[in-house]
């Protein structure tokens, strides 16, 4: 068959260079909010097999893991400066596009019968690719396959990115949603572990970075003019023009990178409802369903779990707490029919007291392994009866983030939005115990939230009252939660 | 200058490497005994050649793919780095020399002059650039080579 570069094969190419370029800078913003790596599901301080950061951690006070974000420049990551929110927002609208767009390349390439031009199918390659690299490491120019555009090592290298390095990305990637991780823990373990699929993940970048990085030299070796004309044209011809398009293709780029990133620092709330809701759009469909499934054994458990967010720092918080919160009241009211109150005592003693052995995922990207037992949110919705027009219970912490946490980027009273659907998930806990322990102070004692599909944040500390509403466009700035408010996080975070 | 630097990210980009600490000791060691083994490999290969062409260039090929072979035991062994530094000189003198006949001829290997069509010439320089790419990470401090070890606590 005739290969030659077909109009879609270039739009494609085209399209693949916008995403990947955007997807490599959220990744990298997203990889500054924790710039640890780790070989270990635990997280565990001082374990990791690579950082990104010059920051050392404080041994003599309390620390949490937002002292250890890293503010990177725009020019590495988008849109750059400890913007977590916002870079998760375009890394998760880059991607489902670049998806996407992949999903129709690959179909189009083997409706074409395209497929031949990348996928190997005689063993005769492999030596075919040895004595093309023995022509360039001799410094010539291999000749391509008999009837085809590509020399064997160019065949194999395109292969392998197209069809094992792409979807490796996406396998990995998705390893890291904690609504994943929850209904199909067998998948994480495939990879090694949470962590594992982090570590890959990143790897995989490297690799994309690494390709692009001898794609590029290979095509000035191979001969710019030319070889950029078949993906312009789609054919060798008007060398000198391709050259002035390509270049003035690749300006075009970093302007728009540069337009898009002023955009996003200078508007993030609009950034975040635009881009937000193609994102959630396509989570509560994929991700808002699953339900956890988790089950790990004792002997799992990390020896350690960090910190996120200082508790409060009020008075009537110490007091309550040296009294063992014995005069704690936790308030579930709103749009219900029989609004209740309940004391830690009356949470301990409920009929149904659950234990469950799940990975903590935070938002950042560490994670964790602990044992947590409380009760089942849905017999407190059952109790209760919230109201036909009620959709969201929202989580109203007693910590206030002005006061508690100074160098946080908002202030107020910190509550978190939850769907109504997610109070009937079976591991959807408020949980009193963590390890077999009453909840430590520092994760949130004397009462939290345990949603085992969703990232940390969502798992509201310290709560005191629980409010069932029909719509939260009033609540705060509207967003769905303080974090959501305050530093751009999108609302629904399964991934 | 320092303005097209600056508008261009240049510095910034440079000076990301700060930011960049490898926790792999064993594998970084791994990584650079295998290249001063491969650099041993070469240089024995390609020493009866040399011989041939000159018995000086022969003992000096001789003499590098033994300093290979004490590289490549001397980097997980040392105390010091020594390993590292001995294969770093033995690169950088082997990359000078290859560079120096391929480009204006060295005595006894004229015949070698312009020849850059050499497989085996240009992997030593990609595995001699490694080489010290790696050592480049260990002086640095950006990578940690096995005895060493990072004490991190967070």
């Amino acid at each position: 068959m005739e290969f030659g570069y077909p109009w879609w094969l270039r739009v494609e190419h085209l399209v693949n260079i916008i995403f990947m370029t955007f997807l490599i800078r959220s990744g990298i913003e997203i990889l500054g909010t924790h710039p640890k790596l780790y070989w270990n599901e635990h997280s565990r301080p001082g374990s990791e097999w690579a950082r990104f950061t010059r920051k050392v951690m404080p041994r003599d006070r309390l620390y949490d893991t937002l002292d250890e974000e890293e503010s990177y420049s725009s020019i590495v990551s988008m849109p750059g400066h400890k913007n977590l929110g916002l870079g998760r927002h375009w890394h998760f609208f880059t991607v489902i596009g670049w998806i996407l767009a992949g999903l129709v390349y690959v179909a189009l390439l083997f409706l074409t019968g395209q497929w031949r031009r990348y996928v190997p199918y005689s063993w005769e390659i492999f030596p075919m690719a040895y004595q093309d690299v023995v022509q360039y490491l001799s410094f010539e120019l291999p000749p391509t396959l008999p009837g085809q555009p590509f020399n064997a090592v160019q065949k194999l290298s395109y292969g392998a990115v197209i069809f094992l390095l792409a979807p490796f990305q996406i396998l990995t990637g998705a390893a890291q949603s904690p609504a994943l991780e929850a209904r199909f823990p067998w998948f994480v373990r495939m990879l090694g572990g949470r962590q594992w699929a982090r570590s890959l993940h990143f790897l995989g970048l490297l690799a994309f970075v690494g390709f692009i990085g001898v794609h590029v030299f290979m095509v000035i070796v191979h001969g710019f003019g030319q070889e950029t004309a078949k993906m312009i044209f789609g054919r060798q011809t008007l060398p000198a023009l391709s050259t002035g398009i390509t270049l003035a293709a690749a300006a075009g780029l970093v302007v728009l990178h540069v337009i898009t990133t002023r955009y996003t620092l200078a508007h993030p709330r609009s950034t975040q409802r635009g881009l937000g809701a193609v994102v959630m759009g396509v989570r509560r469909v994929l991700l808002n369903p699953l339900t956890s499934r988790q089950s790990y054994p004792k002997e799992a458990i990390s020896p350690e779990h960090r910190v996120n967010g200082k508790p409060p720092n009020a008075d009537f918080y110490k007091i309550m707490a040296a009294h063992n919160f014995a005069g704690y009241r936790l308030e579930v009211g709103g749009l219900v029919e029989r609004p209740m109150s309940f004391s830690l005592e009356d949470l301990r003693t409920f009929p149904t007291r659950q234990t469950q052995r799940v990975l903590h995922n935070c938002v950042q990207g560490w994670t964790s392994i602990g044992e947590w037992t409380g009760v089942p949110l849905r017999q407190i919705v059952e109790l209760v009866r919230p109201l036909p027009e009620a959709r969201y219970m929202v989580f109203l912490t007693m910590q206030d983030s002005g006061r508690d946490e100074p160098s946080a980027e908002g202030a107020g009273q910190f509550y978190e939005v939850v769907p109504l659907e997610f109070a009937h998930h079976p591991q959807t806990l408020l949980a009193y115990e963590m390890n077999g322990e009453p909840l430590p102070i520092k994760h949130g004692a004397p009462l939290r939230l345990r949603l085992e599909t969703q990232v940390g944040f969502k798992m509201a500390k310290w709560i005191e009252r629980i409010e069932f509403v029909s719509d939260h466009s009033i609540i705060g700035e509207g967003m769905g939660g303080w974090r959501e408010d305050n530093v751009f996080y999108d609302r629904d975070v399964g991934i | 200058m320092r303005r097209l630097l600056r508008v261009t990210g240049l510095p910034q980009l440079v000076a990301f490497y700060r930011y960049i600490y490898l926790n792999q000791p064993r594998l970084t060691a791994a990584a650079g005994s295998a290249l001063a083994l491969a650099f041993a490999a070469i240089h024995l290969y390609e020493l009866p050649a040399h011989y041939e062409a000159s018995p000086a260039w022969g003992v000096l090929f001789g003499v590098l793919a033994a300093g290979g072979l004490v590289a490549t035991a001397g980097i997980p062994a040392g105390g010091r780095p020594w390993g590292w530094e001995l294969g770093a000189a033995l690169c950088l003198l082997a990359l000078a020399g290859y560079l120096a006949s391929r480009a204006v001829g060295l005595p006894g290997l004229e015949e070698f002059r312009g020849r850059w069509d050499y497989p085996l010439g240009t992997l030593a320089m990609i595995v001699e650039g490694l080489f010290l790419l790696g050592y480049l990470f260990v002086r640095t401090g950006l990578a940690v080579a096995y005895p060493e070890r990072r004490d991190w606590h967070d």
